[in-house]
């Protein structure tokens, strides 16, 4: 049914809104109008400031990557798609192995580095000795696995592998891992 | 083709979700097609997720991947069946305004910088990775189920306590994929913020017959930049966004149970409730608001069948967690040093410091924008309505969340606890503001349209 047509002069138009002329509070319903389109506006136009600088300023990922946020993760590695090559290098371990990460205490990356790994090692529980120095970092441990359990390879960030290095993989220029079977003191690894 | 393998993934879950719909809808109600499908999207991430969880301890693999297909399938199947296979009809449809096109060219351009952002701008970010991700990485590894094992081990792994909605519908993806892939489960994010985005219009459309009440109604909500970027939101990978998605799914059958009273609305509301407590440990706050929101209604007009439908299944689902986690022995995660009285007391000197980092945060424009001074200028408007307990809805789904989850700090065992309250409070914010952004949009369309105000405040 079609709707009855108002007479022209009965309406008052503000923007695309209508009032009727004459109406009670005519007045300030239009000015209620005008302040919440003033609003919406300004919203926007913080709103779109904010976004605009939020997203001029970072960087995008080129492409999709299946290891996009490890990748992400483990940048300091200095190695192309470093999730999948620490994913491929931990493939020779069994599932119920133990691996022990060694890495510095001092470093800030250390540590997203040990629970990057330690993701990407699932089954194997990777526990963590975090090597001080002396006079500015105090050694401390991650002891997901029991301290006098067997470990069954050694994960060394920025740690020189020493005796440990034979037998063993060069992930990166600053990731190494090494088989072994043993019980030592997880202290004994930090040089 | 990843891209489309996780699309097909996520369909499954939405025409389960459409099932699950179509069975509590009513026949005679009137069909709203924002309405059905945004719920759709929620509640069949929840169904996907929760018989991923029930079957997964039965069977993995295929067999568990065919078994959730079928149960989605079977649901809108047998929907379909009992409305004696008649597509429902959305009258709405068959009339394109000029309006309509702004709202369906906003909506696009939004969700495709959603989706960007999503896939190409951020990443799953470290609780995205470490407390999400690495469940959903857990289950694709034993078939698509999280095996008892992981919570009986003692394996320490991140926040086992934390529920696993997210997680298992990422290895729902993962299985589809046949890999794991962190960048396609992003896509879960944007998914969500469709659901949103057409629970707001389906909110539009039923209170209002003015035909730019859309974009009004949907523009405080697009124009939240923490919901859109940044750790929480759709475009990251952590779980604040869907569980914000599932709470707005929540408030909207709320609002409309308190509008028609009708039980299509109570039950919806109680499924999404219960989704709550199964996607974040938080989610129980979100859950006590909704409870307290249609409490009056229950004990008011002694409609018990509306507490059964609207408040138990959050509760059960809760309480069958938490009973989950302390027959596995799984002990709650060592945040909070214990609700007690004796612990609040001890901390009572926190009032202070948390009302003002609880200002300075809603007052962030960089994250909120405008929108929570501009809730508070909406609830005072409805306050000041003389329509009585219009506001009370709002004031419970809105309000007390943002009163409540400052006072979780109180109990917080972190030292100093400024860190665990910048580090928390804006991501817990975003499950209160999507909630905040449609009360705005409701407002601001009443504000518009005064001549109707008298017809949608019933």
């Amino acid at each position: 049914m079609p709707r009855p047509r108002r007479h022209p002069e009965a309406v008052v138009r503000y923007g695309f809104m209508q009032e009727e002329r004459g109406a009670p509070r005519v007045r300030r319903n239009a000015s209620i109008q005008a302040s919440a389109i003033c609003l919406c506006a300004l919203y926007a136009a913080v709103t779109f400031t904010v976004m605009a600088r939020a997203t001029l300023r970072g960087s995008s990922f080129e492409q999709l990557e299946p290891y996009q946020t490890t990748d992400s993760f483990l940048r300091v590695l200095d190695a192309p798609h470093p999730g999948l090559l620490v994913e491929n290098s931990l493939r020779r371990y069994a599932p119920d192995q133990r691996l022990l990460f060694v890495g510095p205490a001092g470093e800030p990356s250390t540590l997203r580095v040990y629970y990057t790994i330690s993701h990407l090692a699932y089954p194997r529980p990777v526990a963590a000795i975090f090597c001080g120095e002396p006079g500015k970092s105090r050694t401390s441990a991650v002891e997901r696995v029991p301290r006098t359990a067997e470990i069954g390879g050694l994960i060394f960030f920025e740690t020189d592998p020493g005796p440990w290095a034979a037998g063993g993989t060069r992930v990166t220029s600053r990731l190494s891992i090494s088989p072994y079977k043993g019980a030592d003191p997880w202290e004994s690894f930090c040089r | 083709m990843g891209i489309f393998l996780s699309l097909v993934a996520l369909s499954i879950a939405f025409v389960g979700g459409l099932g699950v719909v179509l069975l509590l809808r009513s026949h005679e109600s009137k069909p709203d097609i924002c309405g059905v499908c945004g719920t759709a999207l929620v509640l069949g991430a929840g169904l996907v997720s929760l018989s991923s969880f029930c079957l997964g301890f039965l069977i993995q693999g295929v067999p568990l991947r065919c078994g959730v297909t079928a149960i989605c399938l079977g649901a809108a199947g047998y929907a379909w069946k009992r409305r004696n296979w008649a597509l429902p009809a959305f009258p709405g449809l068959r009339r394109f305004t000029a309006p309509q096109a702004i709202v369906i060219a906003l909506v696009a351009a939004q969700m495709g910088f959603v989706t960007w952002l999503a896939l190409y701008r951020e990443s799953l970010g470290w609780d995205g990775l470490f407390n999400w991700e690495s469940k959903a990485r857990v289950a694709f590894l034993n078939g698509g189920a999280i095996p008892l094992q992981y919570y009986t081990s003692n394996y320490d792994f991140f926040h086992r306590s934390y529920p696993p909605l997210v997680p298992l519908l990422e290895a729902w993806i993962y299985g589809f994929l046949g890999r794991m892939d962190q960048s396609t489960i992003k896509l879960i994010g944007p998914y969500f913020y469709l659901a949103v985005t057409l629970l707001l219009l389906s909110v539009a459309n039923r209170t209002r017959q003015w035909r730019w009440s859309g974009i009004f109604v949907l523009l405080p909500f697009l124009l939240v930049p923490a919901l859109a970027m940044g750790q929480g939101s759709a475009s990251s990978g952590y779980v604040d966004f869907p569980l914000s998605a599932i709470y707005v799914c929540g408030v909207v059958h709320c609002a409309e149970y308190w509008r028609t009273r009708s039980m299509e609305s109570a039950r919806l509301l109680g499924l999404s409730a219960a989704l709550l407590p199964f996607t974040k440990a938080d989610g129980i706050v979100p859950l006590l608001c909704l409870a307290v929101a249609i409490a009056p209604l229950v004990v008011r007009e002694r409609n018990w069948k509306l507490g059964a439908w609207a408040i138990l299944p959050g509760f059960g689902v809760w309480l069958g967690w938490s009973a989950f986690l302390s027959s596995v022995g799984v002990q709650r995660e060592a945040d909070f040093a214990g609700f007690t009285p004796a612990i609040f007391l001890s901390h009572v000197d926190r009032a202070g410091p948390l009302l003002v980092w609880t200002l300075e945060e809603l007052t962030a424009l960089r994250r909120w924008s405008l929108l929570w001074p501009l809730a508070a200028a909406a609830l005072f408007y409805l306050i000041r309505d003389r329509e009585k307990w219009r506001w009370y809805p709002w004031t419970a789904t809105v309000c007390l969340p943002l009163l409540l989850y400052p006072c979780v700090f109180f109990f917080s065992a972190w030292d100093p606890v400024e860190a665990h309250v910048k580090i928390s409070l804006p991501r817990l914010f975003v499950h209160v503001a999507s909630a905040a952004a449609l009360m705005v949009g409701v407002v601001l369309v009443e504000a518009m349209t005064p001549g109707e105000r008298s017809r949608s405040a019933r």
